[in-house]
């Protein structure tokens, strides 16, 4: 029963945490524009070089046509493949590919050794699923390992990391690490190709439904400390940059690629008169600030009124 | 020191000087370039002037503060400094960036893959202190070490001593990358360590009152006080309009008239002032296209708004909101249907993109590039051209805030692949572009030895870009044009030129757009551009 306490608050703990995160940004004042071309649901002829709207006479007065399925095709690679480091950060790819994809298919077991207990292991559907779990989690692993033991050895020797290596930064890759390390563990002592409970994805599915259904369930001790690690993980995770996994979406959508334009009477316009109202207190002489007056009035005052 | 040991932590450590920039690091330029000893000595600091002012970062400096006089006056700076980084992350102080600064802080993941973008690193030779990373890095240890305080920063971020020499150097270091974002372009995370430099120069700007002079002092202060950081008021600037007009007739063959202050027109165009005194066939060129084509189009002569440099751009974003509002206002005033920005590209961003969320109500007039409007000039049928006088090999220079920062792209390419028959491109080009070197206020910062390091290390990648563009005709007996549509980076390119002497060697001359569309019009004497004339 310990474990399923220790899960229930893991999970809240990790929930609470990435939604503050989270909200944390979603709630900050609207900002000024700063984004970086391509853009990619400028569509995929503009897309392709790099355009937007600006390059139409009259802009303003033409229709925007925002498209998602061109935003996909970016997302896609980049989430699958980090293209983004394939192209500028070759040598580092395959480990951070490993690494990532390594995590990708954790989590996708994850998922389906859920989804298989909502349908029940034991009727078709749930076969496959959990087939298919024990072949994500093997690949997954062995994967996930690999990456993490790359990037620790780049991290420490490559003399393009080392500089930037802290003590934090080898921290969470062993850790991250210890997730694999044990559930490749775990896997060597339970039979991971059957569907019964002796299975790791089977001691999987036990796990969770003793988790749905409030109940203690006799787990393997390799098992056992293999969630108590992703546990710890999730609880950890959160906290750190690794929190990018969420908040990537503010740095593509919500920054990079957010090209709206500000049009009378839209709501951006009345969130950005709030804005314009904060009363700042920047100290420098030529800003005139005093923490009474607006941005407003701070940008229309003038500046050599007294010599006037 | 060798700046390959360099680490972190030497930042913070009192040293006559913390780098050096050796010219046999620099990445080779193709011949005849190619000659470390051919490359123009580098002035010194005066040593006068390195006792008084803080100059300990490399071998050049940027503001060059003055040295505090005691241990408490350096306390009350590095406080100030703090202070300033403490309102970086508060909503009433920097709502304008505070939500693109906290993810930038929290989500690095410390993997380099930015590095390589970096033209001023690539081409020093990869000196660390010019790594996009390693001001970042030092910038996000203090925040998170003495503004944050976070439990475990120095085991979970790295450590870093706060003091003096760590917040002096940082002051020097914030203008050694030209915000070209370049680096946030690769970042897999999106990340953006070049709003990093950004903010940084705001803290000591709007919290210290610190700013290279060349932007604040003779900057964005002057244009709000004169009108014009060239210090024009606007009797003067009509005076050099009319000069402008007149010459442009007698070389034109075609009567020219700018206009002044029409109620009601369709286009207030916005030059950067300083093309009317350095390069005055762009303004000339401009009036000659849009009475061409029959363009209802005015300037304004109101205070600020005959200028369309907006330098708080770089470094400040309450110099930023003043300039723009008096653009806006001068527009309104004059009651025209929109503001079209001039060969300026910091003027296009300015006012086009940032300030799209600064200006609301009726002062969000309508704002566009010249590029689309010229395009849709030259492709109206107004104007006969000859393409056949353009005919020598021209490139073009993609100004970093018009084309990565606004997608600006297409027009200027349509322009010249109908009007120049030789047109090629760089490699690379568009949005992957390299920064002219020029970029956030360098082309204008010409202090101490500064012309040095911003030529022949943060212009070094640019040149060879243009040189490779001409391979196949490097020599001085082939005419060669470099289209450069952008003040500050034709700026910073007739300095790469003059120091490398490159008219001479190669028969490379620069300038705008307009002035190819211009040499082109069947109805303009020809010879419009001239390599005779062009220094």
């Amino acid at each position: 029963m310990i474990l399923n306490i220790v899960s229930y608050l893991s999970i809240l703990i990790f929930l609470i945490t990435v939604l503050y995160r989270f909200i944390r940004i979603a709630n900050t004042p609207a900002h000024l524009r700063w984004d970086l071309y391509p853009v990619p649901h400028e569509g995929f002829k503009k897309a392709k070089y790099g355009g937007s709207y600006y390059e139409e006479l009259d802009w303003w007065t033409k229709p925007r046509h925002v498209s998602k399925a061109s935003e996909l095709a970016v997302m896609l690679p980049e989430i699958i493949f980090l293209k983004g480091v394939w192209e500028a950060n070759r040598g580092l790819w395959f480990w951070s590919w490993a690494f990532h994809f390594g995590l990708y298919l954790a989590v996708f077991m994850a998922a389906l050794v859920v989804a298989s207990v909502i349908i029940g292991p034991a009727i078709t559907i749930g076969v496959i699923l959990t087939k298919i779990a024990g072949i994500s989690t093997i690949l997954g692993y062995i994967l996930g390992g690999i990456g993490c033991f790359g990037m620790i050895f780049k991290r420490l020797f490559d003399k393009k990391l080392t500089m930037f290596t802290t003590a934090g930064s080898i921290f969470n890759l062993v850790f991250i690490l210890a997730i694999f390390v044990t559930g490749l563990k775990a896997i060597s002592e339970v039979n991971l190709f059957t569907t019964d409970q002796s299975s790791l994805i089977g001691q999987m599915q036990m796990f969770v439904s003793g988790l749905v259904g409030f109940e203690s369930v006799p787990l393997n001790s390799s098992v056992v400390w293999h969630i108590g690690v992703t546990l710890a993980f999730l609880v950890y995770m959160p906290f750190t940059h690794m929190a990018h996994f969420v908040l990537k979406w503010f740095t593509y959508h919500g920054i990079r690629w957010n090209d709206e334009p500000n049009t009378a009477g839209s709501a951006l316009e009345k969130d950005l008169i709030k804005s314009l109202h904060f009363k700042p207190t920047w100290a420098a002489k030529h800003v005139m600030a005093n923490g009474k007056k607006t941005w407003v009035d701070i940008a229309t005052d003038e500046v050599y009124k007294d010599e006037k | 020191m060798k700046n390959k040991k360099l680490k972190i932590s030497d930042f913070s450590k009192k040293s006559e000087q913390l780098a050096h920039v050796d010219l046999q690091d620099l990445t080779p330029l193709p011949p005849p370039y190619d000659k470390i000893e051919d490359e123009p000595v580098w002035g010194k600091i005066k040593p006068e002037f390195r006792e008084t002012h803080e100059c300990t970062l490399d071998d050049t400096v940027a503001v060059g503060i003055p040295k505090p006089k005691t241990p408490e006056e350096e306390k009350e700076l590095v406080d100030k400094f703090v202070s300033g980084l403490q309102k970086l992350f508060e909503k009433e102080n920097n709502w304008p960036f505070l939500q693109q600064l906290m993810l930038t802080l929290e989500h690095c993941a410390k993997c380099q893959t930015c590095v390589d973008a970096c033209p001023i690193y690539e081409a020093s030779g990869k000196n660390e202190i010019y790594r996009p990373t390693y001001r970042s890095e030092i910038w996000r240890r203090i925040v998170k070490k003495y503004v944050q305080k976070k439990p475990f920063a120095s085991f979970t971020d790295g450590d870093i001593d706060l003091n003096w020499t760590t917040v002096s150097r940082l002051l020097e270091l914030s203008y050694r990358c030209t915000i070209c974002r370049r680096c946030a372009q690769t970042c897999p995370v999106g990340v953006d360590n070049a709003l990093i430099t950004h903010e940084l120069r705001k803290v000591f700007s709007q919290e210290m009152g610190i700013a290279a002079k060349e932007i604040h002092e003779k900057g964005s202060m002057l244009q709000l006080k004169v009108g014009s950081s060239t210090g024009m008021n606007s009797e003067v600037v009509k005076d050099n309009i009319d000069f402008i007009d007149e010459d442009m007739t007698d070389l034109t063959g075609i009567e020219v008239k700018s206009r002044w202050d029409v109620q009601g027109a369709d286009v207030m165009l916005l030059h950067n002032a300083g093309e009317i005194i350095a390069w005055p066939e762009n303004p000339g060129a401009f009036a000659i296209i849009l009475e061409a084509a029959g363009i209802n189009w005015t300037l304004s002569s109101e205070t600020v708004a005959y200028d369309g440099i907006n330098y708080g751009l770089w470094y400040d974003d309450t110099q930023l909101a003043k300039v723009a509002i008096k653009h806006a206002q001068a527009a309104q005033k004059l009651g025209v249907k929109k503001i079209v920005v001039g060969e300026c590209g910091h003027a296009h961003k300015a006012l086009t993109v940032i300030a799209d969320r600064v200006l609301t109500g009726d002062l969000n007039i309508p704002r566009e590039s010249a590029m689309t409007l010229l395009e849709d000039i030259v492709f109206s049928g107004k104007i006969k051209f000859d393409p056949s006088r353009n005919d020598f090999p021209v490139t073009l220079h993609d100004p970093c805030n018009m084309v990565r920062l606004m997608g600006i792209v297409e027009p200027q390419r349509r322009i010249l692949r109908y009007l120049c028959p030789q047109f090629r491109e760089m490699t690379p080009h568009g949005v992957h572009n390299y920064c002219c070197g020029g970029g956030s206020g360098f082309a204008i910062m010409s202090a101490h030895n500064f012309t040095n390091w911003r030529v022949s290390v943060s212009g070094r990648k640019k040149f060879k870009q243009i040189l490779d563009a001409y391979s196949d005709c490097p020599g001085p007996e082939t005419k060669k044009y470099l289209c450069a549509p952008c003040s500050n980076c034709k700026g910073q390119i007739r300095d790469i030129f003059q120091y490398y002497n490159a008219k001479e060697k190669s028969n490379l001359i620069y300038g705008g757009l307009v002035e190819l569309i211009v040499n082109a019009m069947v109805d303009v004497k020809p010879g419009f551009i001239s390599w005779e004339d062009a220094f």
